[in-house]
């Protein structure tokens, strides 16, 4: 049973940051590496990209701060046959449940580093868009520069996108 | 050369060909989008030409799966005058209402491989009879595992990663799956294209000798040259050589093939290498392999040994080896298998496997106005063709292939300079001219020798004939033409039939002896020839018949016959003598 969580998690790690992030920064590399220079995609799908990042990056926020809830056992307490456990047996038993899976799975160092590649992620965007900021076009002066950057954008896409894919459903079970 | 065309169908909704995540996608892979028909600027050196297409539509605000509406797209750019390359179909389209994201929201079943809507297009596709050709590469990064038997038996020729692919890779996909069409090949017809994509993958397939078969005209050599320059030996800037066996004497072609050394036979005074060492890293061609003599075909065999080529001169005492890529061809295929003829080792060497059938020019329709016009190219003429002569160019049935159409081509611009625009009647008469040209020489090699007919490679241009006549499409004629017709058909008949006739009476000059060899008949009694004769002539019709009773030879047959007739008719007191045909209309041309 996929839930709701693992859907949301699997939309922002495959349909953002693998297709639309990574794949940008893909063709904006593809272009510098091709020494087309003067193609506006190079600047604007950056912008795009860093644009929807905001978004994207609170999405991620909200996604580590129900982690705990939505993915550990306490939710079968709701439900049968679990649910049948007297109201004093679950107000210990279930604390302890949640400790042993939280042991178990490391998920706590899992969300602590996905939200510390977040953070690098951050920090990259907020890089490139003070590069934006002041760049109207890429021309030899600036164009080694810029390829740090967005060598390093993608460097730290890749990354948190791994980050959230240890925090993937199947993954936690192993 | 102009790029492929290639069709890219994915789950990404927008306006088409034109979104970011697309746009990336066309930088990677050194894609040029179209957008509104037009290709878009920003790639320089393109792979190919690109056109997305999203497998969904948007109903009250929920995006949903459109089959309908994505085949209908497929169908657009799968026709006549267009064809895709290539066609990259994702496997897992997300489907549901937006999310805060942007993105569908996805539902389970879009996730389960049994009903990824990339089978369900596929699945549409197998089942469409006019997309059986449509190349299809999967571009995914979903699970396929449970589902990939059945991808692949429903088509499915390849499976990429989105994120493994490059402009590198793309073009290497598309040279190995695609439909592509090539300058020096003219046409884009679906068999040319798939011949020319079968003649691509084999000409890479190590040192393997690929045997090309084809009827007359259609261009062996052609495609003998595209094999070499596609494969890895063009790219060393190895050579292309063509040995022509049809017509050399018995006694040259081992001289041909293999060389000799200085004294091997009278009259070699010096040493002289063959085909097969001058060749030495490069290719060979063999025009018409079912010509080679039965003495060559043992030496042969070492040549087209695979692993180890050799070659030997005549009177020489060691072998050499030689790195030849060796490339056959033949317009009878039943002369290899016969084994009466060919060693059956030697044809087991020339790799039936790796045989490349070119289709006839009948069978490449869509081709044949594209070939008309390019030779009116090469002979540097601008003429237009009329609708009834672009008809004529599809109906026609082309036995002799490209080779005829060029010739045709070349016998209406000489003797009709002046005609801006090349109709139908310019057709039908060149083709008679040329008809009529081909039958005389027939006629003439029939005379000089008894042998000829059963030694004339010929035979498959009068099954042709036949097959023509037979079925012979009257409503492709226009209406105008039909009119007062049977004249001039019973004419040609009768005249086609006379024909026949003085061509047999060549061979056994004998009337009854005629007869019973065209009629294959035992039986046949001078009185049955006599009527025979006599039935061919009045086939023509009475206005026709002093016409057909111009040619000498037939006027001395029917006079023959008539004799035979006569006498036999007295002898047995039988049937008066036919209207229209008396011994004095006769004996007034004998």
């Amino acid at each position: 049973m996929i839930t709701d969580w693992e859907m949301r998690r699997s939309e922002l790690s495959h349909d953002c940051i693998q297709n639309s992030f990574i794949g940008v920064i893909r063709g904006v590399e593809g272009n510098l590496m091709a020494e087309r220079l003067a193609d506006p995609f190079n600047l604007e799908a950056v912008k795009e990209i860093a644009k929807r990042w905001a978004l994207w990056s609170n999405f991620a926020e909200d996604l580590f701060t129900s982690a705990i809830h939505e993915l550990s056992p306490q939710k079968t307490f709701s439900f049968w046959p679990l649910s049948n456990c007297p109201p004093d047996t679950k107000y210990w038993l279930i604390p302890v449940v949640v400790e042993f899976w939280k042991i178990r799975t490391k998920i706590e160092h899992k969300l602590s580093e996905a939200q510390q590649k977040k953070d690098s992620l951050n920090a990259v965007v907020d890089e490139i868009d003070r590069f934006l900021a002041t760049t109207k076009e890429l021309n030899a002066e600036n164009v080694g520069s810029y390829s740090v950057l967005v060598e390093n954008l993608k460097q730290a896409a890749i990354e948190f996108q791994m980050s959230l894919a240890r925090l993937s459903v199947r993954y936690i079970a192993l | 050369m102009k790029p492929p065309k290639i069709l890219i169908i994915d789950d990404l909704l927008g306006k088409e060909g034109n979104n970011l995540e697309r746009e990336a996608f066309c930088r990677v892979n050194g894609l040029m989008p179209i957008r509104e028909g037009k290709a878009a600027a920003g790639i320089d050196k393109c792979v190919a030409l690109a056109t997305f297409v999203s497998g969904q539509k948007i109903v009250s605000n929920s995006v949903e799966n459109d089959l309908e509406g994505t085949i209908r797209k497929i169908k657009d750019g799968w026709n006549e005058s267009e064809r895709w390359s290539l066609l990259l179909l994702d496997l897992h389209f997300k489907t549901g209402e937006f999310s805060i994201l942007g993105s569908p929201e996805g539902r389970l079943t879009d996730r389960s491989p049994e009903s990824y809507f990339g089978l369900q297009i596929l699945n549409a596709i197998s089942s469409d009879a006019s997309l059986s050709d449509l190349p299809i590469v999967l571009l995914s990064s979903m699970d396929r595992t449970q589902i990939e038997e059945r991808l692949a038996s429903l088509g499915a020729l390849g499976f990429v990663e989105k994120n493994d692919l490059d402009a590198k890779k793309l073009a290497d996909l598309i040279d190995l799956y695609g439909l592509l069409e090539d300058e020096k090949v003219i046409g884009r017809s679906l068999p040319l294209l798939k011949c020319l994509r079968e003649a691509r993958t084999k000409s890479r397939i190590g040192n393997r000798n690929i045997l090309i078969t084809g009827e007359s005209g259609t261009g062996k050599e052609l495609f003998g040259r595209y094999i070499f320059e596609n494969s890895l030996r063009f790219g060393r800037g190895e050579r292309f050589n063509t040995v022509f066996l049809s017509g050399v004497p018995e006694s040259l072609v081992d001289d041909l093939i293999f060389g000799h050394e200085k004294g091997a036979f009278f009259g070699a005074f010096d040493e002289r290498p063959g085909v097969a060492e001058t060749a030495n890293q490069g290719t060979v061609f063999f025009d018409e392999i079912g010509d080679i003599p039965a003495i060559v075909q043992g030496k042969l065999l070492r040549l087209l040994d695979e692993n180890i080529r050799e070659t030997r001169r005549i009177g020489g005492r060691s072998s050499i080896i030689v790195d030849i890529m060796i490339l056959l061809a033949t317009e009878r295929l039943e002369i290899l298998q016969d084994e009466k003829l060919f060693r059956s080792s030697l044809v087991s060497r020339m790799n039936f496997g790796s045989r490349i059938h070119l289709p006839p020019l009948r069978e490449r329709k869509d081709d044949i106005l594209l070939l008309a016009k390019h030779f009116l190219q090469k002979l540097g003429i601008k003429k237009d063709f009329s609708q009834g002569a672009i008809q004529w160019l599809k109906s026609y049935h082309w036995p002799r292939n490209v080779r005829e159409l060029e010739l045709l081509i070349s016998g209406i611009i000489l003797s009709t300079p002046d005609l801006n625009v090349i109709t139908e009647i310019q057709f039908d008469l060149a083709r008679k001219d040329d008809f009529r040209s081909k039958q005389e020489k027939e006629d003439v090699s029939l005379r000089g020798s008894s042998q000829a007919l059963s030694q004339s490679p010929k035979s498959e241009s009068l099954d042709d004939l036949l097959e023509f006549l037979q079925s012979f499409d009257f409503h492709l004629v226009p209406a105008g033409r039909l009119e007062g017709l049977l004249p001039y058909l019973r004419l040609a008949t009768a005249k086609m039939l006379a024909n026949y006739l003085k061509v047999s009476f060549s061979l056994k000059k004998q009337l009854t002896n005629t007869i019973r060899f065209m009629e294959n008949d035992p039986d046949m009694t001078t009185l049955k020839a006599a009527s025979t004769i006599l039935d061919i002539v009045e086939i023509a019709g009475k206005e026709n018949q002093e016409k057909l009773l111009e040619d000498d030879i037939i006027s001395e047959i029917v006079s023959k016959a008539l004799k035979n007739r006569k006498r036999k008719t007295i002898r047995s007191k039988l049937k008066p003598p036919r209207n229209g045909l008396t011994n004095d209309s006769s004996s007034s041309k004998g």
